[in-house]
């Protein structure tokens, strides 16, 4: 049941207007979504830096806290940090530079924004806490995060900049074409299990095994696509879009303020995004840990139930954003070239491979 | 990713585009302009503009007795502080005809091989940043600060010293600075390997340096390169061998060169990997150094007037970015007449434009890290 | 194709190894951090035994600091600063007076007194060259070796710059006055007013006992005197080269004093020599001929030639020999300080350049000439010092008004008129111009009564 359906229901006893009862059942979720977001970025931005700075040999934001609690005096200060920058950016002033085109600039961010905000609407949390229940899930949540690069390149030309078109034109040319290998290794649980809504998938899962563990294929399927997302948000090794020195900050440098935090907003979000779809697709959804090899059929009922399901996804996918934070600190950044060179000439063939060996396998086994 | 890809120009009529990557930005390494004209990624043609450092040094010190010009000196070129002043130093002396203690020679090498360490280890962690390796930046500046701590026991300052003064240096060694700096030494040498595993054979670095800007033995020599980016491209050449200063003839080094390991010869990846092994040359040099140093009095050669007789003299000196030299012009005076400082980095700067055409804006930046230029140096 | 497999397997490999470097560093974290959290937890200072006597070499670099008692006032610092950020002044007490300035903590006794050491810490470059020339080692960055003297200091930031100008003499004004310094305090106070009131002097101002600290505005263009050839006839030729030989010519003749007729000569003989000659330089020639000296006692420039009544060494100057003009001037230094007449002195000079045998034709004529002036005063008379002073012209309002009544005012003073008359000038040139207004008038007569 999703969250749509069951508020039409529990309203649906109030004889209220349609409009009006379709008015709310669209805003609440709305809140909710926006709420998570917000969530996430703010202990997404902490765990970044803590971690960037533990890497680095040096200890992170150490002197802001909430509420009186400073932290100790080694590693967990700074707590409220994340939220005092927010609030700084919210107070900026607004900058839009003279011959910039304003009405797409103004533009540019949200639709980045909106373009996150409903690929989330079909990302399911746990069994139950669904925002709505699409049949087509996977197919939709591709398609729509897709709309983000139109975003992206109103962003960079509008802001009247060579430096953000120079940014502008490789973010495109990077999100689009890391888009095929991500849709060609998102069709192998398709075929596995079957079906393309997410709980088909998870379900399978949950009563066989981990598809990541299924066959060879299926593991190399997965870090295709866990790459191929990593391209998709623009971070290392693929931040040519933004890389910090060489283009400042890409084409996001002529924001300043709220719009700044709209962009920062929806690349930690569909960090997210992509970290919940691999949980999803490749490790199990919220099943527990007792399902990676299900010995004893029937495991998959212990330590289940919608919030524990929850508290196992939310650990996957935070241990997935590790990882790429974790990538982001280690290596240097490619070239445009050789980041187009990695993606037609090696992640496209593998992919295609894979799935014409996906294909051969569950014929023979 | 090598210049055959290029799109056919002829089918096309497009503009040439002008790119200002201007004296503001973060990896410019200080403020140096550069107007870049590009046909979309590929660039070709690029103008360096400098001056925006210019403090008149040159001038300044004609109006400055001699002993007064060494601080100045220290701030041209502010990464390696003690090269600039121990040239200096040798120009006045050859006028003078000041014969310098042991002691002082010693002194004074080990306190140069120690600043080239230091001036090396920063170009290793910037050069990363500049291809967007982050990392490697904080673990070389804790390192450095190591050196840096060194020579404040020595000096008293952490960046430009005022130590080496015609004649002599300021003031001797400190009780503990031989115990803690082979300290140093031992700790540093495995660090090294960190920064290897890290840096030098990453697969992505590799594509990012290697094959890119490649300079030619014969056109590095008639551009005037020097230094660690001419010993690259093959040349063997390294001023404190073939014309050997001070007491380097005395000890036992090897020069770096570069050989192309990775790619061909005279990348970029070889000026990376000849200051890398530059780095352990040092080490052992220094070593050496603590080995067979004498006793003495350092200011036994300190002179009371620092008035050179007339004539003019030029001094070369190897620092960490290539060939230094002063050419100083004296009329009996206590103040020269004129002072002119060759500065390495300016040379080197010159040949950017010649490496960069038809790679790309990336690369462009990878170029100018690799050739490691100062800009205080350039515009004195 | 082998080589596209080995890159990938080689890059997964590379991959992996930094990847667990990194790891690596993030598990070890307690040992490896590097941050110091400043300003609870401060770097420590490094220990300072440099192995031999520490008070004389100072090796920390912080805020500078003097103290006063052990000042001698030798201006050693001020001297080896290369950025000019320390300024002294001293006065040398009378040797009539009594005044005792101290002994320092060595034991020197101090002979000056100082009653103004600045020293700007925003200039200053933290060099330390100040530092080791001191003889009583007052001058010192805090901190280091002299702990037990001044704790460190290295936190000294201010708001306004004026915050970082340090001042450390401690002469109060009795003191000063009681040296004689009365001057000293006169030409500060006037300083204070004048900056006071909004005016920046930049250091431009000269302080009693500090002559070679005019600069260059308190110089105007040196007008022709005596020493330096006019050269307004000769620059009207056109060609380089040939005004280059004129002017060689000129001042050749020039320097041996002889008329302007053979100065004319002389040029036009060069250039003929040189091949430089031409009809259209004729007038020019005869231009020269018809030159007159100017006036000696034009009142012009005073700073370049002594003044003609006093002897002082700089007289000497004229003589070409150096160890000649050296003898000559010790000897009337030494001289003049015995107390002896000029005319003696001079004699003296001549004796021992003649038992040195280097009496040549130049000195025996410079000689001759001082001797001639030091017997006869000279009789050009000095213009009048009772006529009335220029700033009482400022009192008229009108800036006009005011500019043409001292244009008339300086005039007539050279022409040597008296205060009478040179009033009277005044109010008829301002007729003429119809500019006598009733003000102006008024300050005319008042000024006519004060005679």
């Amino acid at each position: 049941m999703s969250f749509v359906d069951s508020i039409l229901s529990s309203l649906s006893s109030l004889e209220m207007n349609y409009t009006l009862l379709l008015l709310i059942a669209v805003t609440i979720p709305g809140l909710i979504i926006f709420l998570l977001m917000t969530v996430n970025a703010i202990v997404a931005v902490y765990m970044e830096r803590k971690i960037s700075a533990f890497m680095q040999d040096r200890l992170g934001p150490m002197e802001v806290g909430i509420f009186g609690f400073k932290g100790g005096k080694r590693f967990w200060g700074g707590i409220g940090q994340t939220i005092a920058d927010a609030i700084k950016l919210l107070a900026k002033e607004d900058i839009i530079p003279k011959d910039a085109d304003k009405f797409m600039m103004i533009l540019a961010p949200f639709i980045i924004f909106i373009a996150s905000f409903i690929t989330f609407v079909g990302v399911p949390l746990s069994q139950d806490f669904l925002i709505s229940n699409f049949n087509i899930g996977i197919l939709y949540i591709l398609a729509m995060s897709s709309v983000g690069v139109i975003g992206i390149i109103l962003a960079g030309w509008s802001s009247n900049n060579k430096w953000s078109l120079y940014g502008a034109m490789r973010a495109a040319s990077q999100i689009i074409s890391y888009e095929i290998p991500i849709a060609i290794t998102l069709l192998l649980p398709v075929i596995i299990s079957g079906g393309l809504d997410v709980h088909t998938i998870v379900d399978w899962q949950l009563q066989n095994r981990w598809l990541i563990l299924h066959s060879p294929f299926t593991f190399i399927a997965f870090f295709i696509f866990f790459v191929s997302g990593i391209a998709e948000t623009n971070r290392t090794p693929f931040d040519i879009p933004e890389a910090e020195s060489e283009l400042v900050a890409g084409w996001m440098t002529e924001y300043s303020g709220f719009r700044w935090s709209l962009f920062f907003l929806s690349e930690y979000t569909n960090m997210l995004i992509i970290s919940l779809v691999a949980s999803f697709v490749f490790l199990g959804g919220w099943g527990s840990p007792l399902t990676i090899i299900n010995l004893l059929p029937g495991d998959y009922m212990y330590l289940d139930g919608p919030i524990l399901g929850f508290f196992w996804l939310l650990l996957k996918a935070i241990a997935l954003i590790f990882i790429m934070m974790w990538f982001r600190w280690t290596f240097p950044r490619l070239r445009v070239d050789q980041l187009m060179y990695l993606c037609w000439k090696v992640f496209i063939p593998f992919a295609i491979f894979n799935m014409l060996a996906v294909g051969v396998w569950e014929v023979l086994f | 990713m090598s210049k055959e890809n290029l799109i056919d120009k002829s089918s096309i009529n497009t503009d040439d585009m002008i790119l200002n990557m201007g004296p503001q930005h973060p990896s410019t390494h200080g403020v140096l302009r550069l107007k870049i004209h590009t046909d979309g990624e590929v660039v070709s043609k690029i103008e360096p503009i400098i001056g925006y450092l210019h403090r008149c040094f040159e001038k300044h010190s004609e109006n400055l007795p001699y002993e007064q010009i060494v601080p100045f000196t220290d701030r041209c070129d502010y990464l390696s502080s003690m090269h600039m002043s121990h040239a200096y130093s040798i120009a006045v002396e050859k006028m003078m005809d000041i014969e310098i203690p042991e002691r002082v020679e010693y002194i004074r090498v080990i306190v140069s091989e120690l600043q080239r360490i230091a001036s090396h280890a920063f170009f290793i962690g910037v050069f990363g940043l500049d291809v967007g390796a982050i990392t490697p930046f904080t673990w070389v500046f804790r390192d450095r600060e190591r050196i840096i701590d060194l020579f404040e026991t020595l000096t008293g300052a952490r960046l430009l010293y005022n130590y080496v003064w015609p004649g002599g240096v300021s003031h001797d060694l400190p009780e503990k600075f031989i115990t803690r700096t082979i300290e140093f030494l031992d700790y540093f040498e495995p660090q090294l390997i960190e920064v290897d595993e890290l840096l030098t054979t990453n697969k992505i670095f590799i594509e990012r340096t290697a094959d890119i800007g490649v300079l030619d033995k014969d056109i590095a020599i008639n551009y005037g390169v020097t230094g660690p980016a001419l010993r690259a491209s093959g040349v063997d050449f390294d001023l404190r061998k073939n014309e050997p200063y001070s007491i380097y003839d005395k000890l036992d080094f090897d020069v770096p060169v570069g050989r192309g390991e990775m790619g061909t010869v005279g990348d970029s990846w070889d000026r990376y990997i000849v200051r890398f092994l530059e780095i352990k040359e040092s080490i052992k040099i220094i070593r050496q150094c603590f080995k067979s140093i004498p006793e003495g009095d350092v200011h036994a050669a300190l002179p009371k007037k620092v008035r050179p007789r007339k004539g003019s003299t030029y001094s070369r000196f190897e620092s960490s970015r290539g060939e230094l030299g002063y050419y100083i012009i004296s009329d009996g005076k206590n103040v020269p007449t004129r002072l002119k400082m060759r500065s390495p980095a300016f040379s080197n700067l010159s040949v950017l434009p010649y490496l960069s055409e038809g790679w790309m804006i990336s690369d462009v930046i990878t170029i100018l890290g690799s050739l490691d230029i100062v800009l205080g140096e350039i515009d004195r | 194709m082998k080589e596209y497999f080995n890159n990938i397997v080689g890059g997964i490999q590379s991959f992996w190894k930094g990847l667990s470097l990194t790891f690596k560093h993030m598990k070890n974290k307690k040992d490896l951090v590097a941050t110091l959290q400043y300003p609870n937890e401060k770097w420590p200072i490094p220990e300072r035994n440099i192995g031999f006597n520490l008070s004389e070499y100072n090796v920390i670099r912080s805020r500078l600091h003097v103290d006063m008692d052990d000042c001698i006032g030798c201006l050693q610092c001020e001297r080896a600063c290369p950025v000019d950020c320390i300024k002294i002044d001293t006065i040398k007490p009378p040797k009539e007076s009594e005044f005792d300035c101290g002994k320092t903590s060595f034991g020197t006794q101090k002979k000056l007194v100082v009653p103004r050491f600045t020293i700007d810490m925003s200039e200053c470059m933290y060099c330390n060259l100040c530092v080791y020339p001191c003889p009583e080692e007052c001058i010192y960055m805090v901190g280091g070796p002299n702990e037990d003297k001044h704790e460190i200091d290295y936190e000294f930031s201010q708001y306004s710059r004026d915050g970082l100008i340090y001042e450390f003499a401690d002469a109060t004004d009795e003191d000063i006055l009681s040296v004689g310094g009365d001057e000293y305090i006169k030409t500060r106070e006037e300083r204070k007013k004048r900056i006071a009131d909004g005016e920046s002097l930049n250091g431009t101002e000269i302080l009693p006992g500090k002559e070679e600290n005019v600069s260059v505005t308190a110089s105007s263009a040196p007008a022709p005197s005596l020493d330096k050839p006019d050269f307004t006839v000769v620059n009207e030729i056109e060609d380089r080269v040939t005004r280059a030989t004129a002017k060689k010519a000129f001042t050749q003749k020039f320097k041996e004093k002889a008329s302007f007729q053979e100065i004319s000569k002389f040029v036009k003989l060069s250039l003929e020599e040189n091949g430089k000659y031409s009809s259209n330089l004729d007038d020019i020639i005869k231009r020269i001929s018809e030159m007159t000296a100017p006036d000696s006692t034009d009142g012009g420039s005073s700073e370049s030639a002594p003044a003609q009544e006093e002897m002082t060494h700089k007289s000497f100057n004229d003589l070409e020999n150096k160890m000649q003009r050296g003898i000559v001037k010790k000897l009337f230094i030494g001289e003049k300080k015995k107390g002896l007449s000029d005319l003696d002195i001079l004699k003296l000079i001549r004796a021992e350049l003649k038992t040195k045998e280097m009496l040549d034709d130049q000195a025996k004529e410079l000689l001759k000439k001082l001797m001639l002036q030091s017997v006869n005063p000279k009789e050009t008379p000095k213009v009048e010092s009772d006529v009335f002073d220029l700033k009482k012209l400022n009192d008229i309002e009108d800036k006009m008004t005011r500019g043409l009544a001292k244009k008339v005012y300086t005039k007539s003073k050279r022409d040597g008129k008296k205060s009478t008359e040179i009033l009277a000038d005044i109010e008829s040139e301002l007729q003429s111009q119809e500019k006598l207004t009733g003000s102006v008038d008024a300050v005319i007569t008042g000024i006519r009564e004060s005679i």
